[in-house]
């Protein structure tokens, strides 16, 4: 690796997890730790294992068995997080919606059931075609989840347009961010195996994640916008008169 | 290689599907704020139940020959498509309605809120219904289709968001007095 890519190489690694701090900080500062418990759980393990590879980067290797032991168990339970996360997504969304909570539970695991169905079919074509690795059995293992976690928060958005739910902007935020996360994760774990060089591919996924940082801190520290009119100026003058007219035909009938 | 390229296909058009949203969600809520008059369009349910009354469609269907039959009810069905979409669009801008209204201190104007929202909701979910059943009677005209109901839960929802106006123009009163 020559040196400018380096430099590009640790900013892309050291940069996203120092705004995870800021993050972190932000969201302690707008008391929202408790409401997305999950997230904040998963920016705290991202900062942790940051911590732990770089300790373990800078005194043996990047090659090291051990840091690859390490980077494994850390993307599984970052893995396992994540789903939490869109579990939690799901339930603030639905939180204010009684009437429609139970529909939206079973649609969603309708989704998560087919997608599993999906990330499967296809896990098993690619097995027998192309790993010939662990680390490939790895890549198509990370190719399933994202099948199905992407999957999972496009139903996420359509439920919500669907409904004509407005999601609030730090809930936006995150599902925005890790929608784009999980949709290059997607398509990277698809691609690598078959084009580009190693480092290209790491890169890239890197990139991506910084992005998806910043989406996270724009959408936590811009202050929650009220997203429809206050209550007393709500149903305009003349489309009161239409409705009434309506009501008064109704009582009549 | 053919599952790959279908996974990145995949995964570009969520990637689309998502940005496209962050972008619409800007501008929906620019207009809910700015323009709130022009979200809500009547529907004329008697012209809509009439569109789907069974007994109309039984009687066309005996006095028409076939063909005539299968065209004018493929009209009428999608002349209904319109009024249910309609009704569910309104649905939807009365949900934010209901939602500002639900967060009011006073407690009757936030339970006529609350109740507005659970309506507006089941609307919603009700005219989806009617829509599908509506373009399966376009695809088939001879197709039975009872959708009472979707007229009967507009009717309530119209009713609920008159309470709620009603409820806040009293409290405007009460207010000013």
């Amino acid at each position: 690796m020559s040196p400018q890519l380096r430099v590009l190489f640790y900013y892309l690694w050291i940069a996203p997890h120092a705004l995870q701090v800021v993050l972190a900080a932000a969201m302690i500062r707008r008391r929202l730790q408790r409401k997305f418990l999950m997230f904040f759980l998963y920016t705290l393990f991202e900062l942790c294992q940051f911590s732990f590879l770089i300790f373990l980067a800078s005194s043996k290797s990047l090659l090291n068995p051990s840091y690859r032991e390490a980077f494994a168990f850390g993307t599984a339970a970052s893995v396992t997080l994540r789903f939490g996360i869109i579990y939690e997504i799901f339930n603030d969304l639905f939180s204010g919606y009684k009437a429609i909570k139970h529909v939206g539970e079973r649609a969603f695991r309708w989704a998560a059931a087919l997608l599993l169905l999906l990330g499967a079919g296809l896990a098993s074509g690619t097995l027998t075609a192309t790993v010939q690795t662990p680390l490939d059995a790895l890549y198509v293992i990370d190719q399933t989840i994202s099948i199905i976690q992407c999957g999972l928060l496009v139903c996420l958005f359509v439920l919500a347009s669907f409904y004509g739910l407005s999601m609030k902007s730090v809930s936006f935020g995150i599902a925005l961010g890790f929608g784009i996360l999980e949709c290059n994760a997607l398509a990277t774990a698809a691609l690598r195996t078959h084009v580009g060089s190693k480092y290209f591919w790491d890169f890239f996924v890197m990139g991506i994640y910084h992005v998806c940082v910043l989406v996270w801190l724009f959408y936590v520290l811009i202050p929650e916008k009220p997203s429809s009119p206050p209550p007393d100026s709500q149903i305009p003058e003349h489309d009161l008169d239409a409705w009434n007219d309506e009501l008064q035909r109704l009582i009549r009938q | 290689m053919i599952i790959s390229i279908f996974l990145v296909v995949l995964a570009a058009l969520c990637l689309v599907f998502l940005l496209r949203v962050a972008g619409g969600r800007r501008s929906t809520q620019t207009i809910a704020l700015e323009d709130a008059t022009s979200k809500i369009q009547l529907v004329d349910v008697n012209a809509f139940r009439n569109l789907v009354d069974p007994a109309e469609e039984e009687f066309l269907r005996d006095n028409l020959p076939k063909r005539d039959f299968s065209r004018i009810q493929r009209e009428r069905l999608r002349a209904a498509i319109e009024y249910a979409e309609c009704a569910s669009r309104n649905a939807a801008f009365l949900l934010r309605v209901g939602d500002a209204a639900r967060g009011s201190s006073d407690p009757a104007l936030a339970d006529a809120g609350e109740k507005l929202v659970a309506s507006a909701l089941r609307l919603r979910l009700y005219a989806f219904h009617a829509i599908a059943r509506l373009y399966l009677g376009v695809l088939f005209p001879g197709t039975r289709i009872s959708l009472i109901s979707v007229t009967e839960r507009y009717e309530r929802v119209i009713r609920m968001a008159v309470v709620l106006q009603c409820f806040s123009d009293g409290r405007a009163v009460s207010a000013a007095r």
